[in-house]
């Protein structure tokens, strides 16, 4: 997608932290906004803000765990600039840490409502007005650095939801078709309201925004930002490696057991298992 | 440290049939005490 001028673009979250800083920049380009959240006020700041700047833009208040209020958003879209070009499924919240076995179990499924199924009910309910809609088209998913090794520790209700968008998104970028551009944003430290009281140690949301306008625009599938993650990540494929080099090294014929050349092999129709 | 002996228990979710099944046949060979855990009531009996 090189230019995102009269294009409209969609943003769960949109009102504030990285979603703001992505409708600022989306917007710095011509494009048209649409931002969602469930604060009205919150929505009416951001537009006022986004209005000033010159942008187009329009807000609905909205509560992406409930796929009835995502596909109002949907319909609001359309009916308001006539299409979707880019979904940002952003919005995402933190709750309070605790160690994995204290975790009370309604944070862990108000978390996941939001940052796992929220993204999904956006993913699904644009991505199928975007598949029948047949012009180039993208779905960028929020993850984390958290989808690739522990930033926080007592987290694990927030870590693994950021690894379940990870597999969502790599799931779509198996299924969708070529006309939409699938992927995932990885925002390290971001100053936003997640990040509230050590924001001044975090990178600014509009230099994050840039950044990642930029990727979207290149076609990036990862959306990275912080250089330094590569430390951490590192490691992990290495001890992924080493662990397959003791208990399952390779072995002549290994393909026996692997899926995809067995679901080949059926597709094929030379084999009748 | 080899957990498989004796004097340990290994609880199995999913117990019923596949892997867990495998898994505990496997558990309860080392001399472990095994508990069962499913959802299918008859076919854990």
């Amino acid at each position: 997608m090189d230019s995102f001028k009269d294009k409209t673009v969609i943003i769960t979250g949109g009102a504030t932290g990285i979603g703001f800083g992505l409708a600022k920049r989306f917007g710095s380009e011509g494009a048209k906004i649409v931002i969602g959240e469930p604060r009205q006020d919150k929505l009416d700041e951001a537009i006022a803000e986004l209005k000033r700047l010159g942008i187009d833009a329009a807000a609905m208040v909205m509560d992406v765990t409930d796929p009835k209020s995502m596909e109002a958003f949907a319909d609001f879209a359309w009916e308001t600039y006539g299409g979707g070009h880019v979904l940002i499924n952003n919005a995402g919240i933190a709750t309070g840490r605790a160690p994995m076995v204290d975790v009370p179990l309604e944070d862990l499924h108000r978390l996941m409502n939001v940052n796992f199924f929220g993204v999904w009910h956006g993913a699904a309910i644009f991505g199928k007005r975007m598949i029948v809609q047949g012009v180039p088209a993208a779905i960028y998913n929020l993850a984390s650095e958290n989808a690739f090794f522990n930033a926080v520790q007592n987290s694990a209700p927030y870590i693994a939801s950021k690894h379940a968008v990870r597999g969502l998104t790599e799931a779509m970028r198996d299924e969708f078709p070529d006309h939409i551009q699938v992927g995932m944003i990885v925002p390290g430290f971001v100053a936003s309201d997640m990040t509230k009281g050590v924001q001044q140690f975090a990178m600014d949301a509009d230099t994050f925004a840039e950044k990642v306008v930029e990727q979207i625009r290149a076609g990036e599938f990862y959306v990275v930002t912080h250089s330094y993650n590569m430390v951490r990540i590192k490691p992990i494929h290495d001890e992924i490696h080493d662990a397959y080099a003791r208990n399952a090294p390779r072995y002549d014929g290994d393909e026996e057991y692997d899926v995809p050349t067995l679901l080949a092999r059926l597709s094929a129709g030379r084999d009748d298992a | 440290m080899n957990w498989l002996n004796e004097n340990n228990t290994a609880v199995v979710t999913g117990a019923a049939g596949g892997i867990g099944l495998e898994s505990a046949k496997r558990f309860a060979a080392a001399g472990m005490n095994v508990v069962l855990v499913d959802v299918k009531e008859e076919q854990l009996a």
